[in-house]
């Protein structure tokens, strides 16, 4: 039934535990996620020895599924190769996937590869759309990372600029908590957003001035929290819709600036966007707003391949694995394991 | 920059821009060494990072970001470097499980933000930095300095005996 190359993808980076079965780099033949983010919530993010304990009680019965949708019988027999996100990531929850994978790799004598988190968030965009070849920029914007990184070849790339300091989602995470409003931040602020008037505050828009593909997300929630307190001890009482809508622009803006000015310096006209913040709508937007003005093409994943999953751990495994890539054994996580 | 000694192994600094944050973050860096703790006290938006930036600066490590997100995160500097973030942690057992203190047993500089959390009692090798705004003006920071242990407080004097070098004195008219 199945017979071309099949990958077992697991994901275990942060608070979604992920298991995929692809076939070849495109074919999703099951993907389930147990996300951890009720758990969490009350404390305003992933909270590791929580997340490291409860990936170990969804990891197996979420392979047992997967590969119940998926008709596989006989795991030795019908996977041909296990790819795992061995890191950047919470320690005790990569080591979780790690394990898993390698267990798995040892027990059924399938060939193991380590793929890094971030070349997966590329692959997100491989995976649902078809059509994406290289050259392509790849921005990958989440709760951990802002990158803008030039994708010559699978395997080649370069990044072009990242965060100094915090990253996007992690400004909306902190803004949101600093507000009482819930966790995750970003789908709550973008929800607020809608409602709101965009120019009614005005906050600073990160490094918008500067030559450089770089972004500083700290100065924001700084000023954001700042004219809160502000308004807090004169009384006033702040429209949080009105807020969270100049808020967003501000991020929205500053993301924007710099892919743009990321197409500019390096010719590449596509741009693929990836992690959890590409979820953001107002982003979506005002991406493919700037696209369709200049002549761009704009990749975007569908809402739920932004966020964490194992698809794209798969799909990047499957692909580096054509590249003559492997593991073996001694994988072991690497928590702050650089890419680009 | 001005400061001024309150007592034998606390200091008190004003800096006046995040540059200046980051400037005396370098001058404690240049000071650091293997087995040393820095632990942060202050609220969001104060500018623990940008210090903590300064600090891995001067042990060679350029790119120290938020580890918010990641918990923990290690780089390899002259000395190693090790800037955790507690902010999402609640439990004493959630702190614990980082086991920080095996950091300190390997010889690394430990930067700890969001050090409310962690419930320790370090007597020696340690700067404790608490970080406050001041009402009227968004950029001021006061940052309190206080060293823990003989070692650590020679480490303040030669802080501030370099910014008196500099010349910047303390001046109570400009607060």
């Amino acid at each position: 039934m199945i017979d071309k190359f099949v990958t077992l993808g697991i994901e275990t980076s942060c608070d979604d535990t992920g298991i995929a079965i692809l076939n070849g780099q495109y074919d999703i033949l099951s993907s389930k996620l147990s996300s951890q983010i009720s758990s969490h919530s009350q404390y305003g993010g992933v909270v590791p020895e929580l997340a490291s304990r409860m990936h170990q009680e969804a990891i197996l019965p979420l392979l047992k599924d997967v590969f119940t949708e998926a008709s596989i019988t006989k795991p030795s027999k019908d996977i041909n190769l296990i790819a795992v996100t061995a890191g950047p990531g919470l320690m005790g929850s990569l080591l979780v996937g790690v394990m898993t994978a390698k267990a798995l790799s040892q027990g059924w004598g399938i060939p193991l590869i380590g793929v890094n988190h971030l070349e997966g968030h590329l692959f997100a965009n491989i995976v649902a759309n078809r059509d994406l070849v290289t050259p392509f920029i790849s921005v990958i914007v989440s709760g951990g990372h802002t990158e803008i990184v030039l994708v010559k070849n699978f395997g080649n790339y370069e990044l072009l600029g990242s965060t100094r300091d915090d990253a996007a989602g992690e400004a909306y995470d902190k803004v949101s908590k600093f507000l009482q409003l819930g966790y995750p931040g970003g789908p709550i602020i973008d929800k607020l957003a809608q409602a709101g008037n965009p120019d009614l505050f005005d906050l600073p828009m990160p490094l918008s001035k500067t030559p450089d593909i770089e972004f500083s997300f700290s100065g924001l929630k700084t000023a954001t929290i700042t004219l809160i307190q502000k308004a807090e001890k004169v009384g006033d009482k702040i429209n949080i819709n009105d807020l969270c809508a100049s808020f967003q622009k501000a991020v929205t803006g500053s993301l924007i600036c710099k892919i743009s000015l990321a197409v500019k310096k390096t010719g590449v006209k596509k741009v693929a966007l990836s992690g959890g913040v590409a979820a953001n709508s107002g982003l979506r937007i005002e991406l493919s707003k700037l696209a369709e003005a200049n002549n761009w093409q704009v990749y975007l994943p569908p809402k739920g391949m932004c966020t964490d999953n194992a698809e794209m751990i798969a799909a990047a495994g499957y692909n580096a694995h054509k590249r003559g890539i492997s593991s073996d054994l001694s994988l072991s996580p690497s928590p702050s394991w650089p890419i680009w | 920059m001005n400061f001024k000694m309150l007592s034998d192994n606390k200091a008190v600094i004003t800096a006046y821009s995040p540059e200046e944050s980051k400037d005396l973050g370098y001058l404690i860096g240049e000071n650091l060494y293997p087995g040393f703790t820095i632990l942060f006290f202050g609220g969001l938006g104060m500018g623990k990072t940008v210090v903590t930036q300064g600090i891995g600066n001067a042990l060679g490590v350029k790119n120290v970001k938020s580890p918010t997100f990641i918990i923990v995160s290690e780089h390899e500097g002259v000395v190693p470097f090790v800037h955790a973030d507690l902010y999402r942690l609640e439990k004493d057992s959630e702190v614990d499980f980082l086991d920080l203190e095996n950091y300190l047993d390997q010889g690394c500089v430990l930067v700890v933000e969001w050090a409310e959390k962690w419930n320790i009692n370090l007597t020696k090798d340690t700067f404790k930095i608490t970080i406050e705004k001041t009402e009227e003006y968004e950029n001021i920071r006061t940052i309190t300095l206080e060293a823990l242990g003989n070692k650590a407080t020679k480490k303040l004097e030669q802080v501030i005996s370099t910014l008196n070098d500099r010349g910047q004195q303390y001046d109570s008219t400009r607060n």
